[in-house]
């Protein structure tokens, strides 16, 4: 009998103890956790990239319709090249963009791997934010400035409609060097982070 | 006789002690499991890039190779080419 109940205690006891602990774990279960988080931007930035991708291919397919108006005005040689040398400058701009951005990626996994080791990274990230906004800036600024190109094939005034493109293009090396620099600073702070938490002070 | 009685209870206490250290490690490794379970993201059980090295100088030798200037060059190129 005595053995029932000290058993029976016990299991109460076990029961009341534990309880505590499934309310944390149920309640902690449901928030979501860094690494969560993590990668639902991940996720949204590979969406975002997917979107871009098809953007790019659809100015691309627009190409020879571009030419074939072009044509009209300038000549088949002059149209070609009009097109030739708008796709180059784009290619530069979208291999210095995507570069920057795999960069601010890199930076960002660091800057992640130093906040797993308990560093405060709020100020680097915050800087991190200010660049990924340039990078979408000039991506954003890019596209504008293909779709004013493509206006401008079926332009009546070729030389104005150019004018506009001229600006926007202007504006998208402007963002991207800005991007750069942003991405550069950041790199110096780490920098001089890393230095100073190797650098042991001396009396 | 008493002492001889009194044998088989400490065996069934000494039995119930095992079976409570049991249960007891089974729902924490349970509660456990669950909780790791939950709390690590959906799309990949282990973040490789972890073990990747790829350190700040790295990180600033490929920044530094970004060309950033005379990205707009072929304006000129198509300026000339309208206004002709």
């Amino acid at each position: 009998m005595k053995l029932a109940k000290i058993s029976k205690k016990l299991l109460l006891g076990l029961a009341l103890s534990m309880l505590p602990f499934f309310t944390f774990a149920a309640t902690f279960a449901n928030q979501p956790t860094v690494r969560q988080v993590r990668a639902e931007i991940q996720e949204k930035r590979a969406e975002m990239r997917a979107e871009i991708k098809e953007k790019r291919e659809t100015f691309q397919n627009e190409a020879k319709d571009r030419v074939e108006a072009f044509k009209k005005h300038f000549g088949e040689a002059r149209a070609k090249r009009i097109e030739g040398f708008f796709n180059n400058m784009v290619r530069k701009f979208e291999n210095a963009i995507d570069r920057l951005d795999a960069l601010a990626d890199r930076i960002k996994n660091h800057l992640d791997k130093l906040a797993d080791q308990g560093k405060d990274t709020a100020e680097l990230n915050l800087k991190l934010d200010v660049a990924k906004n340039k990078i979408t800036d000039a991506e954003n600024s890019l596209s504008d400035a293909k779709a004013k190109f493509d206006a401008m094939s079926l332009s009546a005034d070729h030389k104005q409609s150019f004018k506009d493109v001229k600006i926007l293009v202007q504006s998208v090396a402007k963002k991207a060097k800005e991007a750069h620099v942003a991405l550069v600073d950041i790199i110096n702070s780490m920098k001089v982070a890393s230095d100073k938490a190797t650098t042991t002070p001396t009396q | 006789m008493e002492n001889f009685n009194q044998q088989p209870a400490n065996d069934d206490k000494n039995k119930l002690v095992w079976w409570i250290i049991i249960i007891l490690v089974v729902l924490l490794t349970a509660a456990f499991v669950v909780f790791f379970w939950r709390s690590i993201p959906y799309s990949s059980v282990i973040d490789f890039s972890v073990f990747k090295k790829d350190s700040i100088s790295a990180i600033e030798r490929d920044l530094n190779a970004v060309e950033t200037d005379n990205l707009d060059s072929e304006l000129a190129d198509i300026e000339k080419e309208i206004n002709q």
